[in-house]
C-alpha cells in the first residue's frame, strides 16, 4: 500500500540541482573492485546509482546496490578525490537481506574512509603542527560523515516518496 | 597521478523500479526509530491498579507526515504541527523550524536547512521525541555550517556556514519567544 505523505513544509527539498531517473538493471556480471580484500565477483543486476557533487569539494561519494542472481544483495560504496591525489576507496559487501542493506548504509561509518596524513611521532612537527593537522583530520572525518549522510538521506528520501 | 574527472554538479540518482518495491516493502515491514524510547516498565510488586480510561485524542487536523533525515530513513508519523517557522538569508539560504505533535504523544522536530544554488547542500534533521532531553539533543545536532563542507579553505565558505547557524538560532529563538500554547494543546512532557 501506498501511503500518501505530506511534509511540514511542502517546498523543502525540492531542488532543480537533483536529477532522479529511472534505471534499467540488466542482469550482468559484476566485479567490484574493494581495498585489502579480494574483489569481490556476483551475476546480478543493478538495483541503484547515487551520487553527488558540489564544485570545489575535494572529494565526493558513489554508492549503488545490486541484487545477485542467488537471492543476495550487495552494496558498494566508492570515494573519489578530485585532485586524484588521494587513493579512491572502495568498498563492497553482501548482505542476505534488503533491511540489512538499508541497516549497513545507515550505519556507515564514512569518518574511517579518511587517511592519516601524518604521523604523529614525527619529531620535527610542532605543537602547533600537530594541533593543525588535528584540526584538518577532524574536519574532514566530519565532512565526510556529512556527505555520505546527505547522499543517503537524499537516496531514501526519493525512495519513500515514489 | 592523474585527476578524477568531476561529475556534473548536483545529486544523480539512477533508481530501478525493483528497488522502489523493494523499498516500499521494507518500509512496511519495519518499526520506526524513536530518538528516545519509552523506557521498560517497572517489575509489577504489587496488585496492578485498574487501567485508566483512555483519554481521547483531540480533535485535531492530523496530517501524516514523512520527516526526511540525512543518514537515515524517513521518519513517518501522525502528527499535528505546534509551532512551524522559516526565514530566508539575503542571500537566499531558507531555513525552516517545526515541532510537532505526534498522535503517539511523541514530539516531533524538523529543521531544515536548503541553500541557494550549489554553494551548499541541504541539511535535514528530524526526530521524534518522548522527552525533553531527547529534543534538546536532536535541536542540538542540527547543524547548518555542515552543509558548507571543505570547499577549498576559503574564507567564503567559512563565513556562510558561522552566517547560517546564527541564522538558525535566530529562528528557534524567535520560536521560543512568540510561540503560546493553545489552551486547547496537550500538555508537553507533563
Amino acid at each position: 500500500m501506498m501511503m500518501q505523505t505530506a511534509t511540514p513544509f511542502e517546498r523543502g527539498g525540492d531542488r532543480a540541482d537533483i536529477r532522479s531517473t529511472e534505471l534499467v538493471g540488466d542482469v550482468s556480471d559484476f566485479t567490484l573492485q574493494r581495498r585489502g580484500l579480494r574483489p569481490l565477483t556476483f551475476s546480478g543486476s543493478e538495483l541503484c546509482m547515487a551520487m553527488s557533487f558540489i564544485p570545489g569539494n575535494p572529494f565526493w561519494y558513489e554508492l549503488n546496490v545490486y541484487r545477485t542472481n542467488m537471492g543476495k544483495f550487495v552494496a558498494s560504496v566508492d570515494l573519489y578525490y578530485r585532485d586524484g591525489n588521494g587513493l579512491e576507496r572502495k568498498h563492497a559487501w553482501e548482505c542476505d537481506s534488503f533491511a540489512d542493506v538499508m541497516d549497513s548504509l545507515e550505519q556507515y561509518d564514512a569518518g574511517n574512509d579518511v587517511s592519516v596524513s601524518m604521523l604523529p611521532d614525527d619529531p620535527s612537527l610542532s605543537l602547533g603542527d600537530l594541533a593543525a593537522h588535528a584540526f584538518a583530520m577532524r574536519a574532514r572525518v566530519e565532512e565526510a560523515r556529512r556527505q555520505f549522510g546527505f547522499l543517503v538521506g537524499e537516496l531514501l528520501h526519493d525512495l519513500d516518496g515514489a | 597521478m592523474n585527476a578524477v574527472r568531476e561529475p556534473e554538479p548536483g545529486v544523480e540518482l539512477r533508481i530501478s523500479a525493483e528497488m522502489r518495491r523493494l523499498f516500499q516493502a521494507y518500509r512496511a515491514g519495519v518499526q520506526e526509530p524513536v530518538a528516545d524510547p519509552e523506557p521498560e516498565p517497572e517489575p509489577e510488586i504489587c496488585a496492578a491498579p485498574p487501567p485508566a480510561e483512555p483519554v481521547p485524542m483531540p480533535d485535531f487536523d492530523w496530517q501524516t507526515l514523512s520527516l526526511r533525515r540525512d543518514g537515515a530513513r524517513p521518519l513517518h508519523c501522525r502528527a499535528v504541527p505546534l509551532i512551524e517557522l522559516a526565514c530566508e538569508t539575503p542571500e537566499g539560504d531558507r531555513h525552516e523550524f517545526s515541532v510537532l505533535l505526534t498522535d503517539r504523544d511523541e514530539i516531533g522536530i524538523v529543521c531544515r536547512f536548503l541553500p541557494e544554488g550549489l554553494s551548499a547542500r541541504p541539511v535535514h534533521t528530524a526526530a521524534l521525541c518522548r522527552s525533553a532531553d531527547a529534543l534538546q539533543s536532536a535541536l542540538d545536532s542540527h547543524d547548518p555550517a555542515m552543509g558548507f563542507g571543505l570547499c577549498d579553505a576559503q574564507p567564503g565558505p567559512m563565513q556562510a556556514a558561522k552566517a547560517a547557524q546564527a541564522a538558525f538560532d535566530a529562528l528557534v529563538a524567535s520560536a521560543a519567544m512568540t510561540w503560546r500554547p493553545n489552551p486547547s494543546t496537550p500538555r508537553i512532557f507533563a
